[in-house]
């Protein structure tokens, strides 16, 4: 039955085309400027500029010289520490609402993907005015209980952050729900109502029985959340623009400011690969956690 | 009569209000797109639909970047689809350890890894080669964008397809590529049709990725909206607001067409039963 799938069988050879059109694609669009990015901070390459020549460990040297770096990092994983538990505990619970079936349940479960359905360009447009002190939705909630003036609270330097972390939490954990729910769905009927005979409490059925099974899909998700979150670009620029002063800033904006803005190329791609590095040992991370789940 | 317990009553209350709160911000900004706008003394403004064609003539690119941006998400979002299948088939009939433990979370990696890392330079290589600010450079580089990610998920749902039935095909002699087309892909079509509304959502919503590669215009509609917002300070909310539910519109209608596919959607798909 397998012997077909194995290396031996003679269809294997035959169909080596199939893969070939992505591998092309990724490998011009994505692999081959990677790779060249990752080697351009060796050097002191830059747009416009005729010859370079390679000069070490120097830019990574340059850019930890900024203060602006450690903001950049610092708030990135903050933004990833405030979002990722928030949306993996809302869609849990989300998750658990929907487990019994009910009508209208897939209507439900559809409707959970249009915030995400906003671009975080859109979304920072609607967020912008819904704390805005006269039209937005903040007022007119604070009107509710004071008369005071309502001040967006991305203007101020401590709540810039948390604001633009709940922002984010809007616009992904109903996603986070959507994708989980599969998960726990998949949990055998007969198993829980086993639980229910011998008595097990609600805790005991989530954290025997149907978290346990759903593990392998929970951290692909977390991985797909942490890389989002770490690399968070649109909304931070179009709601605050990283300030009020550095506050807000991420690494992937602080590294489209150096190398769009100011023309600092080389800076710029070697913060970018500060920044991809970080991913990849988030990467690492899972790829081992997901590996020992196969065991 | 039926007794209903405490308990579904208290998880549909519960369910209702996060749904409420979940669609709050967007139920204030539809209200501001057809002129209503509540404050503190009650519910000021009366319905009108001027303001979605205010968006047009406030700026006039709004439309343009409309059209361009579904001409370019549609194109992306088939390469994409039509490269990643046949390569996820083929993924998923290596039956080997390799394809699980590396080939897969390593597509999952790519599919993960910032954009600005690889966006910088394929900006200077598409400039080289004269694909930057043009329409074939930006649908390719968004289709080699979703790649990874479109590999990976359709490579679950083919791997879930028992071997048994490919194996009967081939024995009444039909090739690889008429295996794929005929027997599998109607197995799959659901996750297909979910995985290309993704990527659609995905691409409609870009905006590091084109702002990197074009510079004034032709610009996808996530550029237009930043401009719209940033450079025109006159902008008043309901005009905003008509322009963000148009934006929207193209995503959401899709979505609802593919509302059957996208209920069973699933990152990690159940066995297939035949």
């Amino acid at each position: 039955m397998r012997k077909i799938f194995s290396l031996q069988s003679p269809w294997f050879g035959s169909s080596w085309w199939a893969v070939l059109p992505a591998i092309i694609l990724m490998g011009f669009f994505l692999i081959i400027p990677a790779g060249l990015g990752l080697l351009s901070t060796f050097t002191n390459y830059s747009p416009g500029q005729a010859d370079w020549k390679i000069v070490g460990l120097l830019n990574y040297q340059k850019v930890f010289e900024n203060r602006t770096l450690n903001s950049a990092f610092t708030n990135g994983v903050l933004l990833t520490v405030l979002t990722v538990p928030v949306e993996i505990a809302l869609a849990l619970l989300v998750a658990a609402l929907l487990r019994q079936p009910f009508r209208g349940r897939s209507f439900v479960r559809v409707l959970l993907l249009l915030p995400w359905l906003v671009s975080p360009m859109a979304a920072g447009v609607m967020w912008h005015f819904l704390f805005n002190g006269q039209v937005g939705l903040s007022a007119w909630l604070g009107s509710l209980f004071t008369s005071d003036y309502i001040a967006s609270p991305l203007a101020n330097p401590g709540w810039a952050l948390p604001t633009l972390a709940l922002t984010e939490v809007w616009r992904v954990a109903p996603l986070t729900a959507f994708l989980l729910l599969p998960g726990v769905l998949a949990v055998p009927q007969d198993q829980l109502d086993y639980a229910l005979l011998i008595g097990s409490s609600s805790w005991t059925k989530w954290s025997r029985i149907i978290l346990p099974q759903m593990r392998g899909l929970t951290l692909t998700i977390i991985f797909l959340l942490v890389g989002e979150s770490l690399s968070e670009f649109d909304s931070v620029l179009i709601l605050t623009g990283g300030g009020p002063g550095t506050r807000t800033i991420t690494p992937a904006l602080y590294s489209y400011n150096l190398a769009v803005t100011s023309h600092n190329w080389s800076s710029g791609v070697t913060i970018a690969w500060l920044l991809e590095g970080v991913v990849l040992i988030a990467g690492i991370f899972y790829i081992t956690l997901i590996r020992s789940e196969g065991r | 009569m039926r007794v209903i317990g405490w308990k579904p009553v208290a998880r549909m209350v519960t369910l209702g209000f996060v749904v409420v709160v979940c669609l709050l911000p967007l139920l204030w900004t539809l209200l501001a797109a057809f002129g209503i706008e509540p404050d503190g003394k009650g519910w000021q403004g009366e319905f009108s639909l001027d303001h979605f064609g205010q968006v047009g003539t406030f700026d006039p690119a709004f439309s343009a970047g409309f059209i361009y941006s579904l001409f370019v998400t549609l194109l992306a979002t088939f390469i994409t689809l039509i490269c990643a299948l046949p390569a996820a088939y083929k993924l998923a009939q290596i039956n080997r350890k390799w394809v699980a433990g590396i080939v897969m979370p390593f597509l999952l990696v790519l599919a993960v890894i910032p954009v600005i890392g690889y966006g910088l330079p394929l900006s200077e290589l598409s400039r080289r080669t004269g694909l930057y600010g043009n329409f074939v450079g930006l649908v390719l580089a968004y289709g080699g964008l979703q790649l990874p990610l479109a590999l990976w998920v359709l490579q679950g749902y083919l791997s879930k397809i028992p071997p048994t039935l490919e194996e009967a095909a081939r024995l009444e002699g039909a090739t690889w590529a008429m295996v794929l087309w005929r027997v599998v892909l109607p197995i799959v079509a659901g996750g297909v049709v979910a995985t290309g509304v993704l990527v659609f959502v995905l691409n409609w919503n870009l905006f590091l990725l084109p702002s990197l590669l074009t510079e004034h215009s032709p610009q996808v509609l996530p550029m237009v909206m930043r401009d719209f917002f940033a450079f025109e300070r006159e902008l008043e909310w309901p005009t905003a607001a008509a322009a963000l539910l148009a934006s929207l519109a193209p995503a959401f209608i899709l979505v609802l067409v593919g509302q059957n596919s996208l209920d069973k959607f699933s990152l990690i798909p159940p066995e297939v039963l035949v």
